[in-house]
């Protein structure tokens, strides 16, 4: 489904991007400037600055790919007339998703976060808040790679006080 | 993977229903104070919107019922869950109805419960409740929300049979009754059930004997009544039956029913009337006439509006829901799974971490050290509001509003 039109048409000006690890990425104009991190970089020196990389610090090369696809198709989804059914919106984003390990969910929340993308980012957070939503409090410490920091005495305390929530979790 | 900053924590957590926040009180200290934070509960409530029908049972003493909103379907059951009453309180069996005296926030008001002089503010969400002493007489009551001010209030109007006697006033952050000066004629008549807040005014119907109804108002902010005019001519054209007063979609609204005779027959026919601005006559809007005709649409009173705000949930004769399309003008049967009892419906709510004994911050037996463990969330001071598209500042002292581009600006954006 994602096009290529850039081909049929005049040549799109491309950015070039340097993830964390170094690995350089061309991307269409439209696109990089979907990052207001990228965009800021541009702000004033449009010119000047147009052959220049893009250093994201916060990014890593694994994770760039499956941004910038996020990036083009919800884009695309945006300038569509009549906008996109809500299925395809929805599959879209249950395939970006797909296989996805919560490590790589949290690396990429950090790095929309460091993106300045709104879109992106809500839609991750939301994607996180999906995942521990029926989980237990180790599985929830482990995810956000949390310390437990109460007294035994003090857990079971809040424990008890709160013991109805405890219901229904799914398996960790 | 602790490097994630607070304020992406703070992010996630504000999606998660409150079930799964009660239990992740247990996840840390910094997060235990978060999760019982006030304002990170208006944060929560601003963002997540799970509503749910309430409903009580003509039998049952100890127990509401309810049902999630978005499970409503005319096509399938819903299956109410019960909500026990907190420790082991029960309505007084003399008084059968109405014992919900209104919802906001996700707070319930309720009254007549026995061992209980007074009323109970209750949050069914997180199971947190505040009792209000208070002695029970014959009496109009209402309960309300002033965002301006912060406060949750409950308005008691003595009613005898020659007119209003006292106005009383109790205020959650003040946790204290006051009187209020009868300032207003109440006329001969208003309707004692079923007072409704709206726009930090707590609103019932009076009527005079020479003069046209009105909507009385007791204004939450100032502590004073006022008026808001019905729609204009109302009262001129025909008989209204019934005039209930209710809100739809953060508007007053009117349940109002007319009888008239057409061709020698009498027709009775319901209305729903929506005032679209607050206050302003003209903005009164009919939104939904009944068929004459159509036995399906007795005793109407709406609920709220579905999330596509085209359907409308309402009420029929106290024990049925029904949804009205708008755009196609048709109603269509509500279905909840009702194994013994009548299920009576009362109210909607919402599902909130308001907590009624932590409205002026934390309380003495929460843990000390809770000021200086807010730090943690103040590392990278703000919390996103977003469906204000305002930013509050995190943290005791400080209440300043910052404008949506600081927050986003490329100043604060995270560089590890």
């Amino acid at each position: 489904m994602a096009s290529s039109s850039s081909s049929s048409s005049t040549q799109v000006k491309k950015i070039t991007l340097k993830a964390a690890d170094g690995k350089h990425f061309e991307v269409e104009e439209p696109v990089a400037m979907e990052m207001e991190t990228v965009k800021s970089f541009f702000v004033g020196n449009e010119d000047a600055m147009k052959d220049m990389v893009v250093p994201l610090l916060n990014v890593s090369s694994e994770h760039m790919p499956a941004i910038l696809d996020f990036y083009r198709n919800h884009s695309e989804f945006r300038k569509r007339t009549p906008p996109p059914p809500a299925e395809e919106v929805k599959a879209f984003n249950e395939a970006f998703l797909e296989n996805k390990s919560d490590e790589q969910l949290m690396e990429m929340i950090m790095a929309a976060n460091f993106l300045n993308t709104k879109e992106l980012l809500n839609f991750l957070t939301e994607a996180a808040a999906n995942r521990i939503k029926n989980k237990s409090v180790e599985y929830v410490r482990a995810f956000f790679g949390i310390e437990n920091d109460f007294t035994p005495e003090e857990e079971a305390r809040i424990r008890a006080e709160n013991e109805w929530a405890f219901d229904g979790l799914d398996e960790d | 993977m602790s490097d994630i900053p607070p304020p992406i924590i703070v992010d996630i957590l504000s999606r998660l229903p409150v079930k799964s926040l009660c239990r992740f009180r247990c996840v840390s200290k910094p997060w235990l104070v978060l999760i019982n934070h006030p304002r990170f509960a208006k944060m929560h409530l601003a963002r997540t919107h799970n509503q749910r029908i309430l409903f009580h049972k003509r039998n049952s003493l100890n127990s509401l019922y309810t049902v999630q909103l978005e499970t409503l379907s005319y096509l399938r059951n819903s299956i109410p869950v019960e909500i026990k009453l907190p420790g082991n309180m029960e309505f007084d069996r003399d008084y059968t109805f109405g014992h919900v005296i209104g919802s906001c926030n996700g707070l319930l008001c309720i009254r007549d419960v026995i061992a209980l002089k007074g009323f109970l503010l209750y949050n069914p969400s997180t199971k947190e409740c505040k009792t209000i002493q208070d002695v029970i007489q014959n009496e109009m009551i209402g309960f309300g929300y002033a965002e301006s001010i912060d406060d949750y209030k409950i308005l008691k109007i003595l009613w005898a049979a020659n007119g209003v006697r006292v106005v009383k006033v109790y205020s959650l952050r003040k946790d204290s009754w006051i009187s209020i000066p009868r300032d207003i004629d109440f006329g001969f008549y208003a309707s004692k059930s079923g007072l409704v807040s709206v726009n930090e005014a707590i609103h019932f119907v009076t009527y005079y004997y020479e003069r046209p109804t009105v909507i009385t108002a007791f204004d939450l902010v100032e502590d004073k009544f006022k008026t808001i005019p019905l729609p204009p001519d109302f009262m001129l054209d025909k008989f209204k039956f019934s005039i209930k007063i209710g809100h739809l979609g953060g508007c007053l609204c009117l349940s109002i029913r007319t009888d008239s005779t057409s061709k020698e027959l009498w027709v009775m026919k319901e209305e729903l009337w929506v005032m679209k601005e607050y206050g302003v006559s003209g903005s009164w809007t009919k939104i939904l006439r009944t068929k004459p005709d159509d036995m399906r649409s007795r005793l109407l009173f709406p609920i709220c509006y579905l999330n596509n705000n085209e359907t409308i949930l309402l009420r029929r004769e106290m024990t049925k829901l029904m949804f009205w399309d708008s755009e196609y003008e048709e109603f269509k049967n509500v279905e909840i799974s009702n194994a013994q009892d009548e299920l009576i419906v009362d109210n909607v709510y919402v599902e909130s971490l308001v907590s009624p004994n932590r409205i002026n911050g934390f309380t003495n037996e929460d843990n000390e050290n809770n000021e200086e463990l807010l730090g943690y969330w103040l590392t990278k001071k703000t919390m996103e509001c977003e469906e204000k598209n305002v930013v509050y500042a995190f943290g005791p002292f400080s209440n300043c509003r910052l404008d949506f581009r600081e927050r986003f600006g490329t100043n604060s954006v995270y560089v590890t």
